[in-house]
């Protein structure tokens, strides 16, 4: 700030000018007065002198007297020249050329002798040309016999402004001491009001800088009190204030650090505003990077997983929220769950936030839970297959066997077919536990499906004389599903229902959509029924209402199970209704858009 | 585009979307050669599907930025080590696209050995693709953070990755004397061997080039 901008040389110079101004104003006027005041006294004085050598020298004249004497006297007497004039301009006598009047020169032309002729009196200041120095002259007029004579006195003019000159230097002096005394004056002031302006401004500065432990200086009460108090206050809150924005950012760090997902934020340019330790971690990259240094930079520069960089990208240009897996290979290689949000203001996108989840270890499940599943078909289906065969050959007849023996042959058939189911429904139970189908979604003719499942009940539907009706509501043909779990679901439900009903019974196959649009699967019987204590828990593992009868007609207790877990794999539901001695009714329930998407 | 962006802004994001690309294209090359070992070592024939795209990926991305570089030095002729920077980035590009093409080599030689019978891989193997690719990603990290050090590493790890291909060179032609019936895949080892090795003197040209980005010469 340059000197000129500062509140107290404003003061001050402000305060000078006024001051200098007041002072020059009075000191013209008073030196005008003291000069008008003592040309007058001057004048007047030499109006008295002049009053008196005509009082002495007019009788001189009249007598014819010599002037000289006593010219000298009266100068002698009083430093005054005097000058006897005639009315013609001749000097008779001048008390300054005693001895040589006749050299002075005529003194018609002079102001002061012209005006005395005519007008009585006459006065001038001029330069003497007889004695050559500044002069205040006075003249009078006298008549003598009726001849008009000219008397005359004159003062040196130094001797006049001498006085005057001594006057105006004191005066001057004076008023120089009162500016002076002015100037220090104001500057005082100046100091007394800008300091505490100054000592606050330079508090409020600190306080900008972020140091909150400056005191707040004294202040002479008054506005500038009520200012200062008024920036305690503010530094007060404000330190409060900060603390607070402070300690709660550190809390969120604190929880973002301890976090078992990786949490990145980038902004919109993808600069990383924010990554916790395991992101790091999680991409491999945690021994390159400290956190410190990550903030700020290209996202690309602190991971180059491209997959990840894409689907980030990907999610700040559609502004929508992407789940995807990814895989890091950088240092261990890892499966990464990966969930992006873009970071929306007003619309406008300004970044977005990743989390990652570690699934190396669920996928690493998953590969061995596969590996089992593949190895136990392989390994359990083959002696089954051969203990079938053998006991299918040994019963066909083909050699002589008793008959007690064959009894016990078809109990190993029996069993061992059994048995093949059990693996079965295992395998399709671990399958749909083991992968998500959705990926499977393809559209499916339902009429295809459904003629396929009762081609293959159909052996079973004929041997128990039994009547099955379908039925699709019109305008349901294409649904999108996955064909298999879907067929399985049906299959099972019609299985149970043709295995459960007694003879000549009937089942009902119906294919309709609800009120709310999604597809129900329903089928029902006129069968045995269920008890209602056993409704609650048949889809349950292993549950068997009667084991004895269920094993008759060859269960395994797992077929409900399944048709629960693939119905749900499939986004749906399913429930049970059922009334002893009514029958039961079996509903597959699939929302609206997952059959039938947008 | 918005015109009204000051050129010397607009300049520097360019030399920013630059660096962006060049290490996305980094990135991809990794990636597709993290592929292609791991389908050869771990026998995962799923990542060889990977492979395929990426390498598409990584040739787009050498054009883009070619042309890119070439209409930065047309436009804003860039001065010291900015140019320095700009030129680099075109030979880098050649580099990381090379590396990108012997990956994918890799990967196709490893999905023909993947049909046949397991041959008992070296200890060796691993452990020289694991050099390579270090080598790879410590020479980008050194690109990112221009650290000379990173990049000297690098120069020396490439000692290390020849003697390793030497050894398995000298086992491969070892294993086909003893068993004829290997010579056709012990030949496709060889090769293998010989594109990471090379992949290796692509990653060191890269640390050159870092180190003549730092200091000028």
């Amino acid at each position: 700030m340059p000197f000129w901008r500062r509140l107290f040389w404003q003061a001050f110079f402000a305060q000078l000018l006024i001051i200098s101004m007041v002072i020059a104003a009075i000191g013209a006027y008073f030196i005008n007065v003291v000069e008008r005041n003592v040309d007058e006294v001057i004048e007047n004085e030499l109006a008295r002198t002049a009053a008196m050598a005509i009082l002495v020298l007019e009788p001189a004249v009249r007598d014819n007297v010599p002037l000289t004497p006593i010219l000298a006297e009266l100068s002698e007497q009083s430093d005054v020249r005097a000058t006897v004039i005639r009315r013609d301009g001749t000097v008779v006598a001048d008390s300054n050329a005693l001895e040589s009047v006749a050299s002075v020169e005529n003194h018609a032309d002079r102001p002061e002798f012209q005006a005395a002729l005519q007008n009585g009196s006459g006065r001038a200041l001029r330069l003497s040309e007889t004695i050559g120095i500044r002069q205040m002259y006075y003249a009078r007029r006298v008549m003598i016999n009726d001849v008009p004579w000219v008397f005359r006195v004159a003062i040196p003019y130094a001797q006049v402004s001498s006085r005057v000159t001594g006057m105006r230097l004191a005066l001057v002096l004076a008023l120089i001491l009162a500016a002076a005394g002015g100037a220090a004056l104001s500057f005082a002031i100046a100091r007394l009001v800008a300091r505490p302006v100054d000592a606050l401004s330079g508090t409020v500065a600190e306080m900008a800088a972020g140091r909150f432990d400056v005191s707040i200086p004294e202040v002479p009460p008054g506005e500038l009190q009520v200012l200062s108090h008024g920036i305690g206050r503010l530094r007060t809150q404000l330190s409060d204030k900060l603390r607070q924005v402070e300690e709660e950012k550190t809390l969120l760090l604190t929880i973002v650090a301890a976090m078992t997902e990786g949490l990145i934020v980038v902004d919109a340019t993808g600069r990383v505003i924010l990554v916790n330790p395991m992101a790091l971690k999680l991409l491999g990259v945690d021994d390159v990077w400290k956190r410190q240094n990550v903030e700020e930079r290209l996202l690309i520069e602190v991971t180059r997983n491209p997959q990840l960089i894409e689907l980030i990208e990907q999610s700040i240009r559609s502004g929508e929220s992407i789940r995807e897996e990814i895989e890091s290979r950088r240092g261990t290689r890892r499966h990464l769950k990966v969930s992006i949000a873009p970071l929306k203001e007003d619309e406008a996108v300004r970044g977005a936030v990743a989390a990652l989840h570690d699934h190396t270890q669920l996928r690493q499940l998953e590969r061995v839970r596969r590996d089992f599943v593949a190895n136990v078909s392989h390994e359990l289906r083959t002696p089954i297959a051969a203990i079938r065969g053998w006991a299918e050959t040994l019963t066909s007849g083909v050699v002589d066997i008793p008959p007690f023996v064959e009894e016990q042959l078809l109990v190993i058939l029996r069993h061992s077919q059994r048995l093949g189911d059990l693996v079965d429904d295992l395998l399709a139970l671990a399958r749909v536990e083991a992968l998500g189908i959705e990926d499977a979604f393809i559209k499916v003719d339902v009429h295809e499906v459904l003629d396929d499942i009762l081609e293959q009940l159909d052996e079973k539907v004929m041997a128990r004389d039994m009547e099955v009706r379908v039925q699709v509501a019109e305008g349901i043909s294409e649904v999108r599903t996955e064909p298999r779990a879907l067929e399985y679901v049906i299959r099972n439900l019609v299985d149970n229902a043709v295995k459960y009903t007694p003879e000549g019974g009937r089942v009902d196959i119906a294919v309709e959509s609800n009120a709310n649009g999604d597809l129900e699967f329903s089928v029902s019987d006129n069968g045995h029924g269920i008890e209602e204590q056993h409704l609650p828990r048949i889809f349950e593992r292993f549950y068997r209402i009667d084991k004895g009868r269920s094993r008759d007609v060859g269960g395994t207790g797992l077929g409900l199970s399944i048709v629960r877990h693939f119905a749900e794999a499939l986004g749906g539901t399913v429930n049970v209704e059922s009334e002893v001695g009514v029958g039961s009714r079996f509903t597959v329930v699939i929302p609206r858009q997952v059959w039938r998407p947008i | 585009m918005v015109l009204s962006v000051p050129t010397q802004s607009r300049y520097r994001q360019e030399l920013v979307d630059l660096r962006h690309m060049l290490l996305e294209m980094g990135g991809l090359a990794e990636d597709l050669l993290g592929c292609a070992t791991e389908a050869l070592i771990q026998r995962d024939p799923e990542q060889l599907r990977r492979a395929e795209a990426l390498e598409q990926h990584i040739n787009d991305l050498e054009r883009q930025i070619d042309e890119r570089c070439v209409k930065i030095l047309a436009l804003h002729q860039p001065a010291a080590s900015e140019l320095r920077f700009v030129t680099m980035a075109m030979k880098i590009i050649r580099d990381i696209e090379r590396i990108g093409d012997l990956a994918s080599n890799v990967a196709k030689r490893s999905a023909v050995l993947l049909q046949g019978k397991e041959i008992q891989a070296p200890a060796d193997l691993p452990r020289m693709s694991r050099a390579v690719r270090q080598m790879i990603t410590r020479a980008l990290d050194a690109f990112v953070d221009r650290s000379v050090s990173d990049a000297e590493a690098v120069l020396q790890a490439d000692d290390e990755v020849d003697a390793l291909h030497w050894r398995l060179y000298e086992r491969f032609a070892q294993m086909m004397q003893e068993d004829s019936g290997l010579v056709e895949r012990g030949l496709k080892m060889i090769l293998i061997v010989k594109d990471l090795e090379r992949a290796a003197d692509h990653a060191t040209n890269i640390a050159r080039g870092v180190i003549f980005l730092v200091h000028g010469h």
